[in-house]
Parts: C-alpha cells; structure tokens; sequence
C-alpha cells in the first residue's frame, strides 16, 4: 500500500474571505510565488513549504476535511455549527467576524400563543437554539436574501449573519437577539491530525506567530 | 496461478488463495486468527431485534435512528445497529469470564450520508470480573488489528480515560451543561472556544486552564502520563492515570514501537464508558477505523454487575486502500515559497 505524501492539503473558502485568509497563510510563510488570486485555477502548490490549496465553495470546506480530500481546511463559525463535522478545530482566524443573529421587523413582539416562523439559511442551528428556548418554530429554509421573509409575510423573523447591520436597517428590521459570534475557524482531520502532525503543528504556531504581529 | 489452478484449489478446499481477497476480507481473516489465538470464541447474532430492545439504550451506540419493519405478529423489529449490546444482553456472570469476537454487518444511521448505511464490523468483547491483564490483552488486541488491518501501513491507536476525565470534572465541578461543552471543545481540540468560555464568565481559570492542559497534552504515554498526573488531586483521577500508565507499560513491553499515544480528544458518553477509551486510525484513511474501550456503565444499566471492555473495527473503511489519488490533485501553481 502507497503511503500519502506529507504535503498539507488545504481547503480554502473561495471568495473575499478566502483572499484574507489566504493572506495570513502567506504572512506565515506559507505562500505559493506567482499566485495573486486573480486566475481562475482551483489548486495552487508550494511544494517546498509543503502545502497544496484547494479552493472550494466555503460551505464545501467542512466536507473536503472530514473526508480527508484535505488535511485541513477555513471555514466559517457559522457553517461548522450548522454541518457539525467530525473535525477539530485548532484555530480562530479572527477574520470574516460577524454575528449569527435573529432579527425581525422593527417592533415586532414574540406572540408565544402561536408557532413563531423562522426564515433561515441555517436550519439546524435555528432548530438547536429555540428548542434551547423550549420554542416551537417552523423553519422556512432559504438560500439567499433572507431579509425578505418577514417583509413579504413569509416568516415572523429571521436568523441570520450580520456583520454592520445596514442590509437590515435598510430593510426596516432589527436586530433581536445573539445566538452565535461567527469567525474563519482553521479545522483539521481527525487522522491526518495523527500521521502529519509535525507538518499540522508547524503550520499552526507560524499562523499564530503571524497573528499575534 | 491460473484461473484453473486457482478454482481447483478451491474446490479441494485446502487453500484459498489471498490474492482473490479483498482488503477487508484480508483484514477480517487477520484479525479473527488474531482474536482465536488469544482465546475468543465467535458470537454469531441474527441481523434484527425487537425494537425496543435497542431504543432502551439508543445513546450507546449514539446513532441518529434504527431501521425498524413490523413482523408477522405485528412486533416492531429493527435491523441491528450494534453488536454490543447483544453480547451484553446474552452475558450471564454464573458463566465467568465471556471472551468473544464478532464479524457481523450493522445498520446505522449517518449524517454524513444523509441516510441508513451497513456497515461491516469485526472486533471482540470482554465481560466479567476483569484483572488489568484482561483489560491490557484487549488493547493488545486493538492495537494488533490495527496492525494487521492492511500490509505496511503506518497506524496510530489513541488512549483516552473516561473515569479520569468523570473525576477531574468532579475535582472541579464541571457539571450539566458546561460539561456536555467542555466534553465537545476536548472532543474538537478547541482552545480558544475553552478561551471564550472563560472570558463569558462560564467557566473558572482553573478550569480553563485543566481544559487547555488536556487539549494540548497529546502523544506518546512516557511525555504525557506525568503532565496529566500534574493535574490530579483526588484518588479516583490519580488512579485513573496510574491504570493508564500500567497499561501503556504492559503494551510497550510487548512492543507497540510508538504507534500508541494518549489523546483526551478521544471521547465516549460518560453514562456508559467508565474507564479507557480508545480509536485507532490507519495512515490514509480519513476517519477512525477502531472504537472501543471500558463500558461498565451499559453493563449497570442492563442490571449486571461485572466489568467490560471491548472494541470494533470498521471493515468497510478499508475498501478506501487506493490512497494515493488524493495527492495526484493537479496544481496548476507548482511553485517555490511566495
């Protein structure tokens, strides 16, 4: 049986947060010489530094992880809670900061005598916090401008990512309540965490050194 | 061979040639010859149960349902999801001490697959009133499965303790809630969720700081038996890491050649397991293959009073042998450091 080599594949979210999370990774030293991330390639290599980026949809990159197409991968706080994959989770990035709230418009008042409806892009985190709050709800699964739910009467209030609150404001809601601080997580493989260690722990002190700059 | 030769040697039935099997077949042979050598005998079960047998004890073997189809006499029954609890059910503690292996194909729930999925398992149980040396063949046994489970390939079986993690949550009164989250940040190796606990005002620093030093105390037995024993104050934790020590001795005297380490992210429900837990993983294939440890707990609930510990391994996983593709990903960017 071949034994897999010990370069470190990555799985990076594509997209905005991707760029500054990529940025850190060069920051550690982890860069790969010619790549600005302007062209449309998918994987990019440093095979002196030992590492191999994938860039992959951002809510791909806790599945390429824990199926091990990549040995570690940056997702965000909110898509981890909302896939729960079995992985670890060594780092907070302290990038793409912003709130997983619920929100609703102005004025609104929780009537407890009916079933609250919740517009969401994440049922399984909306689901675990009301029955958390023993609140019956009925999920209304969206995939894109959730804002519009309570506005058009498709649901009472929303649960969603708020990073400044214009969106909001500008549509006439509010926010409610806080359920989760949402951040760029560094996530690992729980066995190629065991059989390239080394390479892991390397990688994770230079990223923390580069933080802490 | 030729196709010839090979299906007469088939038909005298005196050798099968290993080249016609497949990997999982080569591990499962393996490790039943591993298992009849030490004494285990075969546990054979049928593949459904009544229902509610297996509902009673759902947490156990933490799934998100069972396959259940109604009989002819109208009885719910489910599709086995788990060898365990069968073995456990069948012990009686006037029989002594049961030493058994099982190879048998399961019915679980995953997530993963968004669905029910069969999975092929082997391993063995230990039940009655065990002796260290009973404890330690078991782990013996682990450790050995892994290292027949496919030809040449790097392994690594990890050590956890259930009663001594019970027994510094109760030196430091980690209950409820917070020790269900204290449980999952030690399960995801998340210092700096511990970090945000701490500065939320849920937990205290020297709890904190207990939760750091296990999540960062990982590798072989000798660099971390005396960190851990640092953090014990009370005989029950003392004890626990003192049973870890011994055990780790007795498997590197018989030559686990640094393929075991201790790892507190290695966790089982405190309900049921009690005492070592351990998952063992093959270089390559992205989860683990081995699961298992001490399950005194299961054996309380079921009102029988002996000791048990045991493990299986996921035979399914090892179809996953061509392991090299992952690393022929073509990177259009081959380049030096940036």
């Amino acid at each position: 049986m071949n034994q897999i080599n010990k370069t470190l594949n990555i799985a990076l979210p594509k997209g905005r947060i991707g760029d500054k999370v990529y940025d850190i990774f060069v920051s550690a030293g982890y860069g790969c010489a010619g790549y600005d991330g302007s062209d449309r390639c998918l994987v990019v290599e440093n095979r002196d530094a030992g590492v191999k980026y994938l860039w992959v949809k951002p809510a791909d990159v806790p599945v390429y992880v824990e199926r091990g197409a990549a040995d570690l991968g940056v997702a965000g706080k909110d898509i981890l809670l909302e896939e729960a994959p079995d992985t670890f989770e060594l780092l907070d990035l302290g990038v793409g900061v912003c709130r997983l709230m619920i929100a609703a418009p102005r004025g609104f008042r929780d009537d407890t005598g009916r079933t609250l409806r919740v517009a969401t892009k994440y049922p399984r985190i909306a689901s675990e916090y009301y029955a958390s709050l023993c609140r019956d709800i009925d999920i209304i699964k969206l995939n894109g401008s959730i804002e519009l739910a309570p506005l058009t009467g498709l649901s009472d209030v929303i649960l969603d990512i708020v990073e400044t609150g214009t969106t909001l404001r500008e549509n006439g809601l509010e926010t409610l309540d806080l359920v989760f601080n949402v951040s760029a997580r560094l996530i690992a493989n729980k066995a190629a965490y065991r059989f390239k260690n080394d390479a892991i722990t390397a990688l994770c002190g230079a990223i923390k050194a580069s933080l802490a700059r | 061979m030729t196709l010839k030769n090979e299906t007469e040697t088939i038909k005298n039935a005196k050798t099968i040639p290993t080249n016609i099997l497949y990997p999982e077949e080569k591990a499962a042979l393996a490790m039943r010859s591993l298992y009849i050598e030490r004494g285990y005998r075969r546990f054979k079960l049928g593949t459904f149960e009544d229902y509610d047998f297996y509902a009673k004890y759902k947490e156990f073997f933490a799934t998100g349902g069972v396959l259940t189809f109604n009989g002819n006499d109208g009885r719910l029954l489910a599709l086995k999801p788990d060898v365990t609890l069968s073995v456990v059910k069948n012990y009686s503690h006037d029989d002594g001490l049961l030493k058994v292996y099982y190879a048998e194909n399961i019915f679980r729930y995953s997530r993963r697959a968004g669905g029910f999925r069969e999975i092929q398992q082997t391993g063995v149980e230990c039940i009655g009133d065990l002796s260290p040396a009973d404890i330690s063949e078991v782990i013996m046994l682990a450790e050995a499965s892994l290292s027949v489970a496919l030809d040449g390939c790097n392994y690594s079986l990890c050590l956890s303790h259930m009663g001594l993690l019970t027994a510094l949550f109760d030196e430091l009164a980690i209950k409820g809630d917070v020790a269900q989250t204290a449980l999952t940040l030690l399960g995801g190796k998340n210092l700096h969720g511990v970090e945000e606990l701490y500065k939320n005002g849920t937990i205290s620093v020297e709890v904190r700081d207990t939760l750091a030093a296990l999540i960062t105390t990982f590798g072989p037995p000798t660099s971390v038996i005396p960190k851990v024993m640092a953090l014990c104050h009370s005989e029950a934790s003392l004890s626990a890491v003192r049973e870890l020590e011994e055990i780790c001795s007795a498997l590197d005297k018989d030559g686990s050649n640094g393929h075991l380490s201790i790892d507190f992210s290695v966790i089982s429900d405190m309900n049921y397991y009690n005492g070592i837990v351990m998952r063992g993983y093959l270089d390559g294939i992205p989860e683990g293959v081995l699961s298992g440890g001490r399950y005194d707990g299961l054996l309380e609930r079921m009102g029988k009073r002996a000791g048990a510990i045991g493990f299986a391994v996921r035979l399914d996983l090892l179809e996953r042998t061509d392991i090299s593709s992952k690393n022929n990903t073509h990177a259009v960017n081959n380049s030096a450091g940036g």
